[in-house]
């Protein structure tokens, strides 16, 4: 099922997705960049789509936060601090690749023994997806089949077609959403509209890896000097970590409220390119070496993902070279092993 | 994890029902489930155990899986959980998780002789593997532990050697890297590698469990490598950082695989290829 949703229409469906009380997120913009926020019925018209990408990967800062707290402690009770299923969301405006980065995610935290807040949070969260317009250089994710068009994995998905969207339905809760929010059915043209833009938005992507026997190639290249090269470079802040859509590690704290005399557990983010992140006891540390922890994330999405959840860990987001401050790119260190770049 | 619609970040409530001094930086923790949950588990399986409102630690379980309604977690003061756990008394009540991970393979080896070498904390985990040998000595052919430690002050489980010796057909060797003035030492100075030269092992049809730091056990896997033993007949236990212990946190990676959910006993053949291990 397709239909037109006119572009001046789009606060209209906003606002109605507030009123079916969902807690609305959706890219706006700031200053030259847009970047997702929460939005109550009032700024509904800030609600900006016509984005290439954010900063921080809008799906995993949605499933995982950032820091969330996990188990509330206090006097010998273990309380589980589980979203509820009234804590329903729905995130506007999100691209292809964040969405098949979710998909991987979900490998990870669905994985026996499943994940409960994660869980929690995807059972309440809708996807109102929104296939690409437009693509920059840094962008790879036709190498991934994760861009910049989707086929699976929403409850509704958009696509800009200049003066509206076309909106296609992907799920039963996606055509409960629309419900009784009037839209005229998309014709034949409209389809082949999104088509052509798909096409167009494919053209644009210049940015490529080649996976072919990708797995084998890294695996030969883990003793390969490109990783003391890089590590020169490197200054191990951990941004792409944190930036990146599928990286899922996350470190777990207990601190008092000295206030109500109760221990909060929260999980807050973590990264392989942070020095603490492979700390022992002792002061033992398994990767101290930076060329050790870029080789860890490098390898980890461009190899191991495979072996241990099927598919390979990367999106083609561009995120982590956009973010980097040593200008390391993930696409070029691939290129660079398989013998393409110098 | 046993329930599916279980929190598997959720701790189970221990008391502590014993604490013994193993050294001066090491101490042993009896722990009996409340609500009548046993924590049953395989020779070298892990917990994480919670002081709550400083965190989360993982330790080797180092009580026989013969004992079922108490275990125990033999703990070294090194950071801030540990630290927290050595101002624990006897009634305390700690958090409990697990147990997790892949143990020693006594099936596997069952009917084949065994060398058990241990370095420092490292024979805590293999301590687990001697209890359940010593009640199934029919199981196994001859058994070598080989030991050793910084210093004789250094050694853990002390107080069981005598009784080790007497499990029929088991040796125990101990060595120690320097005696300290005035100190009682009548056995080995050395790396525990060269307590090797004891055992004059079947081989083909022997098995080799090793645990202790990284490096002992680079050099204990290289020399036994060089003595003829194939990688599938060494087996190791791995410590990494761990947050989650069920495959989540990510901290533990090694290549492809978790050492909490693949490990934390591997076989060499397995890991030999893998970064950041005994390299």
């Amino acid at each position: 099922m397709a239909f037109v949703l006119k572009k001046e229409e789009l606060p209209h469906f906003s606002k109605h997705i507030i009123s079916k009380e969902y807690g609305l997120f959706a890219p706006v913009r700031k200053e030259a960049r847009s970047i997702f926020k929460r939005i109550d019925e009032n700024q509904v018209g800030e609600v900006s789509l016509d984005y290439i990408r954010t900063i921080m990967p809008p799906l995993k800062s949605l499933l995982i936060p950032p820091k969330e707290t996990l188990l509330k402690i206090k006097d010998g009770k273990i309380e589980e601090m589980l979203p509820g299923p009234e804590n329903k969301t729905a995130i506007l405006g999100v691209h292809p690749c964040d969405v098949n980065a979710m998909n991987l995610l979900e490998r990870v935290y669905m994985d026996r023994p499943k994940d409960p807040y994660f869980e929690a949070r995807r059972k309440n969260l809708i996807i109102i997806a929104l296939n690409c317009s437009s693509a920059d250089e840094k962008c790879f994710c036709t190498s991934f089949g994760t861009g910049p068009s989707l086929e699976e994995g929403f409850d509704l998905i958009l696509t800009d077609l200049g003066d509206r969207f076309l909106v296609e339905v992907g799920s039963r809760k996606g055509s409960e959403l629309i419900g009784d929010f009037y839209m005229p059915k998309a014709s034949s043209t409209d389809l082949m509209e999104k088509d052509e833009t798909i096409r167009r938005v494919k053209g644009m992507i210049r940015r490529h890896v080649n996976t072919a026997g990708l797995q084998r190639i890294m695996t030969g290249a883990l003793y390969n000097p490109i990783w003391n090269e890089l590590a020169d470079r490197c200054t191990g802040c951990g941004a792409c970590n944190m930036v990146c859509p599928t990286c899922f590690c996350f470190n777990v704290i207990d601190e008092p409220e000295l206030d109500s005399g109760s221990v909060l557990r929260s999980r807050t983010w973590d990264g392989c390119l942070l020095w603490e992140y492979a700390e022992v006891a002792l002061g033992g540390n398994f990767r101290k070496d930076l060329s050790a922890r870029i080789r860890q994330f490098v390898n980890h999405k461009m190899n191991y993902w495979l072996n241990q959840y099927g598919a390979l860990g990367c999106v083609g987001c561009g995120r982590c070279i956009e973010q980097c401050p040593a200008k390391i790119d993930i696409t070029s260190i691939v290129a660079r092993l398989r013998g393409e770049l110098l | 994890m046993s329930n599916e619609s279980e929190n598997p970040y959720l701790p189970a409530f221990a008391k502590v029902v014993e604490i013994r001094d193993e050294n001066s930086t090491t101490k042993t923790f009896k722990l009996r489930m409340l609500n009548n949950k046993a924590l049953r588990f395989r020779p070298g399986q892990f917990d994480i155990i919670s002081y709550f409102g400083v965190g989360e630690s993982a330790f080797s379980i180092s009580s026989s899986p013969e004992e079922k309604d108490v275990f125990e977690n033999t703990i070294r003061k090194v950071g801030r959980v540990t630290t927290a756990l050595f101002n624990v008394k006897p009634g305390d009540i700690l958090g409990v998780r697990g147990p997790y991970g892949k143990p020693w393979p006594l099936e596997r080896v069952m009917g084949s002789d065994l060398i058990i070498i241990a370095g420092g904390m490292g024979l805590a985990p293999l301590r687990p593997v001697i209890h359940y040998i010593a009640k199934h000595r029919d199981l196994y052919g001859s058994v070598d532990i080989l030991y050793g430690a910084r210093t004789p002050g250094d050694m853990i489980f002390t107080y069981e050697f005598d009784s080790w010796r007497n499990i029929p057909n088991t040796r125990l060797y101990l060595t120690v890297d320097y005696v300290p003035p005035n100190t009682k030492w009548e056995y080995d100075v050395g790396v525990v590698t060269e307590l090797l030269k004891y055992v004059k092992p079947r081989m083909r049809d022997t098995n080799v469990f090793v645990c202790g730091p990284e490096v002992m056990m680079k050099f204990t896997a290289q020399l036994l490598l060089r003595m003829g033993f194939y990688p599938s007949e060494i087996f190791l236990s791995l410590e990494r950082r761990m947050k989650c212990g069920i495959g989540k946190c990510g901290h533990c990676q090694i290549g492809y695989k978790y050492v909490c959910k693949d490990g934390p006993v591997f076989n060499l053949e397995e890991i030999g290829l893998l970064p950041d291990v005994i390299e």
